[in-house]
C-alpha cells in the first residue's frame, strides 16, 4: 500500500478584524437549503485570535504576572488547505495557491523559521506552506 | 447460541499508511476494513496507561479508564495552554507564573513515561497561591464552552485546588478542589463563570487528569490557578504541601480531549475520519440488524452520526447523538423515526441495536426496546458504514469511543438476543 504523505498546504493569515475573517470564511462555503454552510472543499481553519499589542508585565523576580497582555483588533488565523491537483493546457501540474481572496492576508513570507504562534501537531509548517 | 454477524469490528488490529486501517474480526479480509484518516499527530493512553503519540493515519486505540481498547474518534481541537509541561519557566505571555509556590522541574515520571513532571510546593497560607497562567481566548472562545484540564499526582497534600478566573478581574471565577483520597472533584465556589462539569480520569502510576468545563463570561483571557493544599478551602490551608503537575490543556470543547503537548505556541490536533471500505456486498441487504457499542462525547455540537448509506443521501439508516436536544434519534430514508429523549448525559456507554425489515423498525438501547416504527420501508442499495452523516459533513461526524460494531446482513435478531446483546 502507498505510504502516507501529507498533501495539504499550511498557511497563516492576518486579517484586520475578526469580522473580515468571517466574511472570507463564509466565502469558502455554499449555503444549503437548511441554511447550513457546506464547505466547497476540504480545509481546517484554526482561529488563533487577536494580535497581542502589549505583552504581560511581570514582577522584578520574573515570577509573578502583574498585568495582562493587551490585544489589538487584527485577527490571526491558521489553515490547512486540501486542494485538488489542477493541470494547465499542456497537462502540467499547476502550483497550488491560496483560495481566491485569501492570499492578500497571508503572512507566510514573513515567517521564515519555526511554527509561529500556532502549529498543527506533527505537521511541519515550513515544509508544507505554499 | 449467539448469531454470527456479517461484519464485526472490535477495535484491535490496525495499521497506518496512505489510509489508516482498522481491521474487522469479520470478515477477515484485508480489503474489507474500516479506513481511518487523520493528518498529523494525536495521543492516546496505551495498554500500560502511558500517553503516547500516534502519527498521521494511525488509528488511536485508547485505554483511558478501561482495560479494553476503544477506537478514539475526536473533533479538531486546539490546546491554547502554552508551555503545557513547563510550570517552571521564564515568564512570557502564556507561560506559568509562581505565586507563593516553588516549582521543581524534571521531578519524576510523568504520564508520558518521561521524567517531565514538575513538583509544586506551597510556601504560604495565602488564598492566592499556585502556579498560574493566562490563556488567550480571543480566537472565538470568549462566549463558548471551554474545558481546562491538568494531570496531577499527590506527594503529601490532600487536595489540588483548581481555579479558573478571568484574566481581567479576580471576581469572575470557578474554584474547585480535587481530593486525592476520595478521587472526588467538587465545586467550592463560583462567580460570574458558569460551571458545566467537573471530571476525573484515572491513569496508571497514581496520576489523575482533572478537567473543568465551563462558560466564560466574556473576557479575552482566562487564568489557570493550580495549588497543592491540605484543605478543600483555599482560605484555610497550611503551607509546605506538594503535588506533581503535568500536561495543562485549555480547549473550546465540552470535554478534555486527548492530550496535546505545547511549548511556546498553541497546538491543534486535526479531525479524525472513519468509514468502511470494501464492505458493499456485506452491507447491501433486504433486511438487517445493526449494533453499535459507543461512548459519544457530550460536547457542544449539533449532532454526531453513525450511518449506513448507499454513498448518497438518498438511502440511509442514521443514528444521531444530539447533545443540544439531549436525545438519540434513529431514522431511515424509508420513513422510520425513533427518538429517545431526555438523556441528560450523553457521555456514557450506549449499546444500540436496530432491527429493520419492511414495516418493522425496532430500536433497542441498553437492554430495553425503546421504540418501534411499523410503517417504514427498508432502504435499497446500502453499501457502506460511516462514522458520519450521509453527506459526510465534518460537523456531523461521530465523536467518541467505539467499542464494537456489528452488522447482520438479512438477519433480524430476536428480542431475547437483542436485549442480551444491548445489556450493559
Amino acid at each position: 500500500m502507498e505510504e502516507y504523505k501529507f498533501k495539504g498546504k499550511l498557511a497563516k493569515y492576518k486579517f484586520k478584524t475578526r469580522e473580515q475573517f468571517q466574511d472570507k470564511f463564509e466565502s469558502l462555503h455554499t449555503v444549503n437549503d437548511k441554511g447550513e454552510l457546506i464547505p466547497d472543499f476540504d480545509f481546517s481553519i484554526v482561529q488563533i485570535g487577536n494580535v497581542i499589542l502589549k505583552e504581560a508585565q511581570f514582577d522584578e523576580e520574573k515570577e509573578i504576572q502583574i498585568t495582562e497582555p493587551e490585544y489589538g483588533e487584527e485577527y490571526l488565523v491558521d489553515a490547512i488547505w486540501y486542494l485538488k491537483d489542477t493541470f494547465n493546457e499542456d497537462g502540467e501540474l499547476e502550483e497550488k495557491d491560496h483560495p481566491y481572496g485569501w492570499k492578500t492576508y497571508s503572512v507566510d513570507s514573513k515567517i521564515t523559521e519555526g511554527e509561529g504562534f500556532h502549529s498543527f501537531a506533527g505537521i511541519n509548517y515550513q515544509e508544507n506552506k505554499f | 447460541m449467539a448469531t454470527l454477524p456479517t461484519i464485526l469490528m472490535i477495535p484491535s488490529g490496525y495499521k497506518s499508511g496512505y489510509y489508516g486501517v482498522v481491521y474487522n474480526v469479520l470478515p477477515q479480509q484485508n480489503n474489507k476494513v474500516f479506513y481511518y484518516q487523520q493528518s498529523g499527530n494525536g495521543t492516546r493512553v496505551n495498554s500500560s496507561g502511558v500517553i503516547e503519540t500516534n502519527g498521521s493515519n494511525l488509528p488511536r486505540l485508547d485505554y483511558t479508564n478501561s482495560s479494553c481498547p476503544s477506537l478514539l474518534l475526536e473533533p479538531q481541537s486546539t490546546n491554547k495552554s502554552r508551555f503545557s509541561e513547563y510550570f517552571q519557566y521564564a515568564p512570557l505571555t502564556g507561560a506559568w507564573s509562581r505565586t507563593n509556590v516553588t516549582a521543581s522541574s524534571s521531578f519524576s515520571t510523568a504520564p508520558d513515561g518521561a521524567n517531565t513532571s514538575t513538583k509544586i510546593t506551597r510556601t504560604s497560607t495565602a488564598a492566592a497561591t499556585g502556579v498560574n497562567s493566562s490563556v488567550d481566548i480571543t480566537g472565538g472562545y470568549v462566549t463558548e464552552t471551554n474545558t481546562a484540564s491538568v494531570y496531577v499526582k499527590n506527594i503529601d497534600s490532600t487536595h489540588l485546588l483548581f481555579r479558573m478566573e478571568s484574566g481581567a478581574t479576580t471576581s469572575s471565577y470557578i474554584d474547585a478542589s480535587f481530593e486525592f483520597a476520595t478521587k472526588e472533584f467538587t465545586l467550592q465556589s463560583s462567580s460570574s463563570f458558569n460551571l458545566l462539569n467537573l471530571k476525573v480520569d484515572e491513569l496508571g502510576g497514581e496520576w489523575y487528569r482533572v478537567s473543568m468545563t465551563y462558560q466564560n463570561s466574556g473576557y479575552n483571557s482566562n487564568k489557570f490557578w493550580l495549588a497543592p493544599s491540605n484543605s478543600a478551602d483555599r482560605n484555610s490551608v497550611t503551607a509546605n504541601t506538594s503535588v506533581e503537575l503535568w500536561g495543562s490543556q485549555f480547549e473550546k470543547l465540552g470535554y478534555a480531549s486527548s492530550y496535546m503537548a505545547t511549548y511556546n505556541n498553541t497546538v491543534t490536533r486535526n479531525l479524525e475520519i472513519c468509514y468502511s471500505a470494501g464492505l458493499g456486498v456485506e452491507v447491501n441487504s433486504s433486511k438487517s440488524s445493526f449494533f453499535i457499542d459507543v461512548i459519544p462525547f457530550d460536547i457542544d455540537y449539533t449532532q454526531g452520526v453513525v450511518s449506513i448509506t448507499d454513498s448518497t443521501i438518498s438511502n440511509h439508516i442514521n443514528i444521531y447523538f444530539i447533545p443540544s436536544l439531549s436525545q438519540i434519534q434513529v431514522t431511515s430514508s424509508g420513513g422510520a423515526n425513533v427518538t429517545i429523549p431526555n438523556i441528560t448525559n450523553l457521555n456514557q456507554r450506549f449499546k444500540i441495536l436496530i432491527t429493520f425489515e419492511n414495516n418493522s423498525f425496532k430500536v433497542y438501547m441498553n437492554g430495553i426496546l425503546k421504540g418501534v416504527d411499523s410503517s417504514a420501508s427498508y432502504p435499497t442499495g446500502l453499501n457502506n458504514i460511516r462514522f458520519a452523516d450521509p453527506t459526510n459533513n465534518n460537523d456531523y461526524r461521530f465523536k467518541g469511543n467505539v467499542y464494537d460494531l456489528r452488522f447482520y446482513k438479512d438477519v433480524i435478531l430476536g428480542e431475547a438476543e437483542a436485549i442480551e446483546l444491548t445489556s450493559i
